[in-house]
């Protein structure tokens, strides 16, 4: 055997990791803002224009068909569609199984309960009241995240998932590419605490897919599969800027 | 039968009588809630499953655990000297204590790896022991040793904190010992051996029955979970691939996948969930694998026989806690008692594991037992057969009413510095009456065990 090198304290994050911790943080987000979405959206159908929820998923890319406010809440939670409910709260649960060990225990117990209702609630009827409970839930999962005291490096993946995905459905939604652009050096801060050869991002473009082009490669940015330190030089940092 | 109840059982149902039963389903909502599970694959289906858990303990008096934990640790010292002799110079094979057939004919026995010297000289890093206790002589019976991936500690750990949570009153008036403290042990004896690096938990990924565990020991440990494909190793080095393109050397690997997968290029080339070329970074002593690779012939079901023999051999010291009466058809003497007395025994296949492989002799059909008898006179070293042990039941909370269920104990050991026996341990029970099979991969659930002080 060889000389003996200093053993490495702490836990490092692998590229596997680090995706998880990312996706997880999306898709919380996701569930969160589709969620709040939905519930406002169930109001307006039944108090104002009963074609809001097509109008909603419509943005999204999404056609949808229901035949009353609680059947709209159905469709939003169970629809065979990539904004279902119980979809995104099963992958951000399977990424939080992934990732459980540098998780806190409260927030993935809070997410793994709301699963397990909205698993057991599929032959029922949806209540806007435990969709607003849920709502709650999801707040704490991403206030705990988002604690700014003793945050680990784990953390800072999720947020960067969190802000992307919020970034992302800003423009999606709302077309708010002002409203992105005024917030993205929290981003930016976020990846380049991640990684330090992180160069900053603006959106030049008021184009809505060229903007959610450059949000949603920030991660390919912070994340690099394929580097290796020996390879890693300045002209190698340079051109991902 | 029912294990009498001793006067630490009797003061648990005291404090039983009085607590509040409401609260019970809380121990099944945590579960559920923190996804605490020994997930199963049924008919080609990954089944996730929270593992079934009785909430009345199994007790053990200190005095008789302070027996039990010198046995063990004296039968894990002698395991672990074992399996350096035999991948060195062979001593006890050469004095003629173990035959040389049952070395060279184990399928857990590497050759490839004679002459390779772990680090710190520990193969046996984690243990997992199985023990029951027999109802006829009253004393405890080491029913296996398993030496290689031994798992289920978490479980215990896990809802030992519930426990307290939801009864504290128990732990207010029983002197129960601790066993929070398992994760900063098995966190020192990783560093112990670790060669200069990050210490890494090493999975087969979130569909394998235990991934729980292997996260959760991730996190007691502070070690990182890593897959196979996190790991690479240059020039018999092994590295973690970090996320931002750097690679950190990692020093001591706690494996939970078995010898076959660990390596596609030394073993199962087919293997995915392995690092190719690791077995190699380990021969070169550049990292501390737990448990070490080719643990597998000290823990095969054959060479348990030899097991109190080794104590005598390697530790000159009379054995502690017996094994369960044992044959060994290979013999002939063994063989024709074997044969003459099957309908009494249990026939086990020393190439499985888990539940699988074992026959109850006095369940068998004519043509069932016909056919082991030519299997065990084709091919003697495949199998071992033993007195059928009556182990005692434990009360069991099923539906509403206390039940009697057969139970073994899991005892786990941690070598490090030094040698220590966690004070608890996985207490297995089987679901149906009269079952002996309590292993979890066949639907058993779970008991913690409290080891206590009057």
């Amino acid at each position: 055997m060889g000389g003996r090198i200093m053993m490495t304290n702490g836990v490092a994050i692998s590229v596997n990791t680090a995706q998880r911790l990312y996706w997880f943080g999306r898709y919380v987000q996701r569930a969160e803002t589709l969620l709040r979405e939905l519930v406002n959206s169930y109001d307006y159908v039944i108090d104002r224009d009963v074609d809001d929820g097509r109008k909603l998923y419509a943005k999204l890319g999404i056609e949808i068909e229901y035949s009353s406010a609680l059947d709209f809440l159905k469709q939003g939670i169970y629809g065979e569609h990539g904004a279902s409910i119980e979809l995104i709260i099963t992958w951000a649960r399977e990424n939080a199984i992934e990732t459980r060990h540098l998780l806190d225990e409260r927030g993935f117990s809070t997410l793994n309960k709301i699963f397990n209702h909205i698993v057991a609630g599929r032959e029922s009827v949806v209540s806007p009241t435990t969709l607003e409970e849920m709502i709650d839930d999801f707040a704490l999962i991403l206030g705990i995240f988002s604690s700014e005291l003793g945050r680990p490096k784990a953390y800072h993946f999720i947020r960067l998932g969190q802000q992307i995905e919020r970034f992302d459905l800003i423009l999606r939604l709302y077309e708010g590419v002002d409203l992105v652009n005024a917030e993205l050096e929290a981003m930016n801060a976020i990846a380049r605490r991640l990684n330090r050869h992180y160069q900053p991002l603006k959106i030049t473009s008021s184009d809505i897919s060229k903007a959610l082009e450059v949000v949603n490669g920030v991660i390919d940015r912070v994340i690099q599969e394929n580097a290796c330190i020996l390879e890693y030089t300045d002209e190698a940092s340079q051109s991902q800027g | 039968m029912i294990e009498p109840v001793s006067p630490e059982l009797q003061k648990f149902y005291d404090i039983f009588d009085s607590v509040d039963k409401s609260k019970i389903p809380e121990f099944k909502d945590f579960l559920e809630a923190n996804a605490v599970n020994f997930n199963l694959f049924k008919e080609g289906s990954f089944i996730e499953r929270s593992f079934p858990f009785d909430m009345i303990p199994r007790i053990i008096p200190k005095k008789e655990f302070d027996h039990l934990e010198a046995g063990i640790i004296q039968r894990v010292k002698a395991l672990n000297a074992f399996l350096n002799d035999i991948y060195g110079e062979q001593r006890i094979v050469k004095d003629g204590i173990v035959p040389r057939e049952y070395i060279d004919s184990a399928v857990g026995f590497l050759p490839t790896f004679m002459g390779v010297v772990p680090s710190q000289g520990i193969r046996t890093h984690i243990s997992g022991i199985d023990l029951v206790k027999d109802s006829v002589s009253g004393e405890w019976v080491i029913l296996e040793d398993n030496l290689r991936v031994p798992s289920g500690v978490s479980y215990p750990l896990t809802i030992r904190r519930a426990f307290r949570h939801t009864y504290p009153e128990f732990f207010e008036s029983m002197k129960i010992s601790k066993i929070k403290q398992y994760g900063d042990q098995l966190k020192a004896a990783i560093n112990h051996v670790n060669t200069g690096g990050l210490n890494v938990v090493l999975t087969p990924g979130r569909y394998n029955s235990a991934y729980y565990e292997h996260s959760y020991l991730a996190k007691i440990t502070g070690a990182t979970l890593a897959l196979g494909e996190d790991l690479v190793v240059e020039n018999n080095e092994v590295f973690l691939r970090v996320y931002n393109g750097e690679r950190q050397r990692v020093g001591a690997i706690y494996r939970r996948l078995d010898d076959d997968f660990l390596d596609p290029e030394e073993f199962d080339e087919e293997s995915l969930i392995g690092v190719p070329h690791l077995a190699s970074a380990y021969r070169a002593g550049n990292v501390a694998i737990m448990n070490s690779i080719g643990n597998g012939v000290a823990d095969d079901k054959g060479i348990y026989y030899f097991v109190p023999q080794m104590v005598k051999y390697y530790l000159d010291e009379e054995p502690l806690l017996k094994n369960a009466p044992t044959y060994l058809p290979y013999y002939e003497k063994d063989r024709e008692y074997v044969l003459a007395n099957i309908d009494k025994l249990v026939i086990k296949d020393v190439a499985e594991a888990g539940g699988y492989g074992v026959l109850f002799g006095n369940r068998l059909t004519p043509q069932e037992r016909a056919n082991i008898i030519a299997m065990i006179l084709e091919n003697p070293r495949r199998f071992i057969a033993q007195e059928v042990i009556e182990f005692y039941d434990l009360p069991c909370m099923m539906e509403g009413k206390i039940l009697p269920r057969k139970a073994d104990l899991r005892a786990y050991v941690i070598y490090g510095e030094e040698v220590s026996v966690s004070m608890g341990g996985l207490t297995r029970y089987a679901m149906e009456e009269g079952n002996y099979l309590v292993n979890s991969s066949q639907g058993g659930g779970f008991k913690d065990t409290w080891v206590v002080e009057l």
